[in-house]
């Protein structure tokens, strides 16, 4: 089957954007997990933490008897979430890296140029100029041509801004847990 | 130098063996990568509005990736060198080479050179900031 010729930036921007895909396939997999393990209905059909309930002694010294320790019952509640490591898979980096075949050049269309320049040039294509080529192995079979187009693209995580890292701590902070008032 | 004839088309398009300003190949490359670059932070946004409206995602910071450097390795083939048109800079000369895999594999190996880019991406402040200036 024929590969279609693409724009140099599609060939480009073609895998960088399946990064940027598969990160977010993933974190739509966290959190179904978070979703699924850590949540439930009611019959009320409102979402509650699900939770692990059981009992077990726990020894608290007896006041009237120095040194004296009392077996007490004691429930422990716990959420589910907290008990297992939340599956999560982000890419810090990647290389991508393919070979192509240039097909041909042409004018760049007006509407895809980031900047303009007046040319006069007679002969040749006037500029700005567009290669289109296909997709080809980096490393060719025996007795093939090598790819006429090598190209590595490095990419990394951006880190987050540091203003928004400092509203994040300080966001942070303002977590708390209020007791729910009854309703009457 | 390679004898294949340098065709003068002056549409928007060029049958594959034109040759190219080599000037304007740079630009064609560094263009490229910016369109790519463009079309990532497109879905990122993209992605970052879905991650918003989802009620777990919404806790997660959306995926974004910065292009670190780039490097392109180029097959081509000298096909012209003339003086410029305009008589302002008709002192210097244009380069015109052949990059199109066709034209390069009817070529003797020993006409076909190889160029090496490395792009790196610049982070520059935004125009608008310069004209605000200090604000109290």
């Amino acid at each position: 089957m024929a590969l279609k010729p693409l724009t140099l930036e599609q060939l480009m921007g073609a895998p960088l954007r399946a990064l940027i895909m598969g990160q977010g396939a993933t974190a739509q997999a966290t959190a179904e997990f978070v979703s699924e393990v850590g949540f439930e209905r009611t019959k009320d059909g409102n979402s509650v933490v699900r939770q692990l309930e059981f009992e077990y002694t726990h020894p608290m010294p007896d006041p009237a008897n120095p040194g004296g320790i009392i077996e007490t019952p004691t429930k422990l509640r716990v959420p589910l979430l907290t008990l297992f490591s939340v599956p999560s898979i982000s890419i810090s980096e990647a290389t991508v890296s393919f070979g192509a075949n240039i097909v041909t050049a042409r004018q760049a269309p007006a509407h895809n140029l980031s900047f303009s320049l007046e040319r006069k040039e007679a002969g040749g294509i006037s500029s700005p100029v567009q290669l289109i080529g296909v997709y080809a192995p980096v490393t060719s079979a025996a007795g093939q041509p090598a790819p006429t187009l090598n190209v590595s693209i490095k990419v990394t995580k951006e880190p987050t801004a540091e203003g928004l890292a400092r509203i994040l701590d300080i966001l942070s902070d303002a977590i708390t847990s209020v007791p729910k008032t009854r309703k009457e | 130098m390679p004898t294949k004839k340098v065709s003068g088309e002056k549409s928007g398009t060029a049958a594959a063996g034109a040759a190219i300003n080599f000037s304007d190949l740079a630009s064609a490359l560094t263009e490229a990568v910016l369109q790519a670059k463009h079309r990532l932070d497109e879905d990122g946004a993209t992605l970052a509005r879905q991650y918003k409206a989802d009620p777990i995602l919404r806790f997660i910071p959306p995926p974004s990736f910065a292009i670190g450097e780039v490097r392109v390795v180029l097959k081509f083939a000298i096909a012209q060198i003339r003086p410029e048109s305009s008589v302002q800079r008709s002192r210097f000369k244009q380069l015109l080479v052949h990059v199109d895999t066709p034209t390069l594999r009817e070529l003797a190996p020993h006409l076909v050179s190889e160029l090496e880019l490395r792009i790196t991406p610049e982070t520059r402040a935004a125009a608008g900031d310069d004209e605000a200036g200090t604000s109290e």
